[in-house]
């Protein structure tokens, strides 16, 4: 099983590469370790609650064409990025372990300024000594556990649940299709799929037919 | 498959700055793999009285150990292909 670090570092080289970046940024860095350790796009660190819908700038989706075009493009970790690993590497050792944690790396931008830290601080209210006091009394979940829990609401409805529904989540939807959540967010950002809302509810559903409307017969290119 | 040694001169470095270094280098390492670059980051000794570290690595190239570097965001002096030399070989 890769551990929590591994899975969070690619997380944050994926999220460059699908924006365009040169560089891993800290603001890639930061989301690609809360979304590790979140739970349907929550994290909860003690009593700071983060929803990482909130918290991630709104970007285009992109085409699984241009997503493989992206994941080959090559990326280098920023200065500042850089930094933050060096921080984290000395808190490390500081707390006596003979490895860079997650909690480590998560405590080493209670200083920073990065854009999505700011925005943590501006919609959560989080110091850097609120951020720092959570974080010490705070254990990740397993990989395994985090593992499971991933596949967005498969531990709810089974596949043959969802044959029978007429009306989706989002995560859901993302089960029934076999795409990640945020593959179905996007498409409803962009209005590729419709979505209703709950009256007086952020919650949203989507209708079986258009979910299924989505699917197209594969055509070969000719040649 | 090579193995190639990268020498860098970090003055004022401690052990634990150059695990966050570590931790980049594997990343990289992964994420060139991924890509269709097989790169490995095998060990790392750092001298204290010289303030020199010795980084070896098996790859397909010198301009994939460069590549490494870079993206890892890793100063270096020098990079050199090494031939590997082991008790049990001699």
């Amino acid at each position: 099983m890769e551990d929590l670090v591994s899975i969070a570092i690619r997380s944050a080289i994926k999220r460059a590469k699908r924006r365009k970046n040169a560089e891993v940024s800290r603001d890639d860095l930061l989301i690609g370790l809360l979304q590790t350790v979140a739970r349907f796009d929550i994290v909860q660190i003690g009593e700071i609650t983060i929803d990482l819908e909130e918290l991630e700038e709104p970007h285009p989706e992109v085409s699984e064409d241009d997503a493989g075009r992206a994941d080959k493009q090559k990326v280098a970790y920023s200065p500042r990025a850089s930094a933050v690993f060096d921080r984290a590497a000395r808190i490390a050792k500081r707390d006596n372990s003979s490895k860079i944690g997650i909690v480590h790396l998560l405590v080493a931008f209670a200083n920073e300024d990065n854009m999505v830290f700011a925005r943590l601080k501006e919609k959560y209210g989080v110091s850097g000594v609120k951020w720092r006091s959570a974080l010490s009394k705070w254990q990740p979940e397993s990989p395994a556990k985090i593992a499971t829990s991933s596949k967005a609401g498969s531990e709810t409805r089974s596949p043959k649940e969802l044959n029978e529904k007429m009306f989706f989540t989002p995560d859901e939807a993302a089960v029934f299709l076999d795409v990640h959540p945020q593959t179905i967010r996007g498409y409803i950002r962009t209005g590729k799929l419709a979505a209703l809302r709950l009256a007086g509810e952020r919650a949203l559903r989507i209708q079986r037919n258009d979910l299924l409307a989505l699917l197209e017969p594969y055509k070969p290119e000719e040649k | 498959m090579g193995c190639y040694v990268v020498i860098r001169h970090l003055p004022g470095i401690t052990s634990e700055a150059l695990a966050g270094a570590g931790l980049r280098a594997k990343s990289c390492a992964a994420e060139m793999t991924e890509e269709g670059t097989p790169i490995q980051w095998l060990r790392s000794y750092f001298i204290p009285e010289t303030e020199q570290t010795h980084c070896y690595f098996e790859a397909p190239s010198f301009d994939a150990v460069k590549e490494i570097n870079e993206r890892a965001n890793i100063p270096f002096s020098k990079i050199h292909e090494a031939q590997e030399l082991l008790p049990d070989a001699v």
